[in-house]
């Protein structure tokens, strides 16, 4: 009777294992539309082996001639406004409106005296061009590029001629990157009837997107300034106001904050701001979820090319390429046949050497590498060649178990050679469990990859051979 | 005493080989992949669909020995992207010949976009892993520090890092030396390495921990 429940049991187990597997390798298809569809999620790939953009950025070599105000030294502060920036000029005392608000009248107050001159100001000055100045700008990229958790990318830079190329994985991300790369960062806050910078971006202290939810949320950028810019602040705050005449009749000077003199906001204010802390209102407030994450995602952005310094080098897009990998199918076809020709000679070395429980341990062997590749995909770990290598080592480390639980069966009852097998094994791979928890908490894909590989084939290790290898075996080893 | 001298034997080949391959990076360098250092890259828009063996053959024709990786351009693959470490001029109207004749195009070089890719610098793909290792290696050598502190723990210690460390020098040297192109996925192979020697010596470590217990119980009971 318990001889038929143990076959019972064997049979059954290896059945689920056989389901399992059918489930990974072949998937299980649904009908979708006219079609059938794998119901099993795909892979994630990294960019090696699913290809890349390829954006080559080239420094920007192009000029503009404009009006700017010089003091004596011949610094520039601030370019005149023109009718077309909707300010107006010191000369020529012309009304604007507001840039983003309803049409008002709008009067010049300050006068200041300085002279106004037309200069060729080019996006990168010859000065600019060094190589220092490169290395610079390609190393506040990086960190903008890793503070916005693009997890995975390449920078190429050309030191003599400061062109860059990066690789980045072709999804959502690629748009952010072009911003990222192209933008300067220079925040400004500057009259915006008469275009004389106010503050400029060395005040700045830090930039953080926030938002306030009421009844809606309402994003804002946060930028902070330092002790020099808060007075500087309070000051414009105070004569950047709505004044009423006598009449009644309001008058509004403004001030406009721009990033790489693109105004991002158009306002005056109602009140003193002694903190050094400016909110600029991002859009309209919303009661869509989706649409504040998408304004929020923007504003985070921003402050990330704010909170970073300033690019050296202003980069232009040359061209922007989807590449494939150069690792072909049939590369990857015969990658794989080695792997399957190393998994059954690892099988019949099993089964030549522990006979029947030798053939279970190599079923067993498979539902493991079946389990985890399919909770590898519902985890949507990123595969990379690195962590492809990584799990070839945990399914050589699973078969390193499994014959240590089969020698210890040979001379202790079922119960005990597990208990043995597991006190062992664990106790001297601490060190691969070490390695996947910090590699898991790492920002780059491809270390993060390898360690969530770890991580996730160590934990299957320990449920599936709980559950499953060791319930193949209940009963067939007596104590001796 | 055999043990002996092949344990001597084999020290003195891991020194020679080592020092081998610090002469060979000294004087050569390590062979970086073609992908990672600086290279020209020549995208040939055909606009219409090629077999990827086609332009091998076409490559090898053109490029003799010379490093070439061939990639896919955009999703019709219309387009190809012939990266290789330089190309002459000779080279490149010879490539555009043989493109012609196959596709039956009438291209010129001046069709041709192109580029010359810039080198990923190594410190750029070894600097991520930096401190992941370092975190992990800290934590590794204070669990064996306090796991086996009744054990010698600076002289294991001391051996347990000696040992990874050749072990890792003796694998790059090999690298050097046979003129392997080096990969980023270099590091992953390494760390496995470094780990597995690390978990073997644990093994033993527990051995010998056992040993040391069972030993001063047997003296306990003597004594008692």
């Amino acid at each position: 009777m318990e001889k038929n429940l143990r076959k019972f049991r064997t049979i059954a187990i290896i059945l689920v294992i056989i389901l399992i597997a059918l489930i990974a390798f072949v998937g299980i298809y649904g009908k979708n539309l006219n079609a059938f569809k794998n119901l099993i999620p795909d892979y994630s790939f990294g960019m090696e082996l699913e290809g890349s953009r390829q954006l080559k950025f080239v420094v920007d070599t192009t000029s503009e001639e404009k009006e700017v105000y010089v003091d004596e030294q011949g610094n520039v502060l601030g370019e005149v406004k023109t009718e077309e920036d909707e300010g107006v000029s010191l000369e020529t005392e012309e009304t604007s409106e507001e840039a983003e608000g309803p049409a008002e009248e709008i009067t010049e107050t300050n006068t200041p005296s300085y002279a106004t001159e037309t200069r060729t100001i080019k996006k990168n000055e010859d000065g600019v061009l060094t190589k220092d100045n490169f290395e610079k700008t390609k190393k506040i990229i990086q960190t903008r590029l890793n503070k916005q958790g693009i997890s995975e990318y390449n920078i190429r830079l050309d030191t003599v001629t400061g062109d860059m190329v990066v690789e980045v994985p072709d999804d959502e991300n690629v748009n952010i990157v072009y911003q990222l790369v192209q933008t300067k960062g220079n925040i400004q806050i500057i009259d915006h009837q008469t275009g004389l910078i106010l503050i400029d971006s060395s005040h700045v202290k830090k930039v953080e997107a926030v938002y306030t939810s009421d009844q809606s949320f309402q994003t804002f950028l946060q930028v902070t300034f330092d002790k020099e810019g808060a007075e500087k602040l309070k000051e414009i705050s105070n004569q950047y106001v709505e004044v009423k005449d006598e009449t009644g009749e309001s008058t509004k000077t403004y001030v406009e904050v721009t990033l790489d003199g693109e105004a991002l906001l158009t306002t005056y204010f109602g009140e003193e701001l002694e903190a050094g802390i400016i909110q600029i209102p991002m859009g309209e407030a919303t009661t869509d979820v989706e649409e504040f994450k998408a304004l929020f995602e923007t504003t985070q952005y921003l402050a990330n090319i704010m909170n970073n310094g300033q690019t050296p080098v202003v980069y232009s897009l040359n061209s922007d390429n989807f590449l494939k990998s150069s690792i072909t199918d049939t590369q990857k076809l015969v990658f794989t046949i080695i792997l399957v020709v190393a998994l059954v000679i690892a099988s019949i070395i099993l089964i030549a050497k522990y006979k029947v429980k030798g053939l279970l341990a190599a079923i067993s062997n498979i539902g493991f590498i079946a389990l985890t590749t399919i909770v590898l995909r519902y985890t949507k770990v990123t595969i990379t060649l690195n962590s492809i290598i990584f799990f070839i080592a945990m399914v050589v480390l699973n078969i390193i178990f499994l014959k240590m639980y089969l020698k210890n069966m040979q001379k202790l009852p079922e119960s005990e050679a597990y208990v043995e097998t597991l006190k062992h094994y664990y106790l001297s791979i601490i060190p691969v469990g070490v390695v996947a928890i910090i590699f898991t908490f790492m920002a780059n894909a491809t270390i993060s990859s390898v360690g969530m590989i770890v991580f996730w084939s160590m934990f299957i290790q320990v449920i599936y051979n709980l559950a499953i290898t060791r319930t193949l075996y209940l009963g067939q080893n007596k104590a001796k | 005493m055999n043990k002996e001298i092949n344990k001597k034997i084999l020290i003195l080949g891991l020194i020679l080989l080592i020092i081998a391959g610090i002469v060979v990076v000294l004087l050569k360098g390590f062979n970086v992949d073609l992908m990672l250092e600086s290279h020209e890259e020549i995208t040939y828009k055909l606009g219409k669909e090629y077999e990827l063996k086609d332009i091998e053959n076409i490559c090898k024709e053109v490029f003799g020995n010379k490093k070439v990786v061939i990639k896919e351009v955009e999703f019709f693959k219309d387009a190809v992207a012939i990266n290789v470490s330089s190309a002459t001029d000779e080279e490149k109207a010879k490539l555009v010949e043989k493109m012609n004749e196959k596709y039956g195009e009438t291209k010129t070089v001046e069709d041709l976009t192109i580029d010359t890719i810039p080198n990923v610098r190594i410190r750029d793909w070894i600097n991520p892993y930096i401190k992941p290792v370092c975190i992990s290696i800290f934590i590794i050598l204070a669990y064996i520090a306090i796991r086996f502190r009744k054990l010698n723990t600076i002289k294991l210690l001391g051996n347990l890092i000696l040992k990874i460390a050749v072990t890792i020098l003796a694998i790059l040297s090999i690298v050097a030396i046979l003129r392997i192109p080096m990969i980023p996925n270099y590091i992953t192979i390494l760390t496995i390495v470094a780990v597995a020697e690390c978990c073997v010596y644990l093994s033993k470590f527990e051995k010998n921990l056992v040993e040391e217990k069972n030993k001063s119980n047997k003296k306990k009971k003597a004594s008692k």
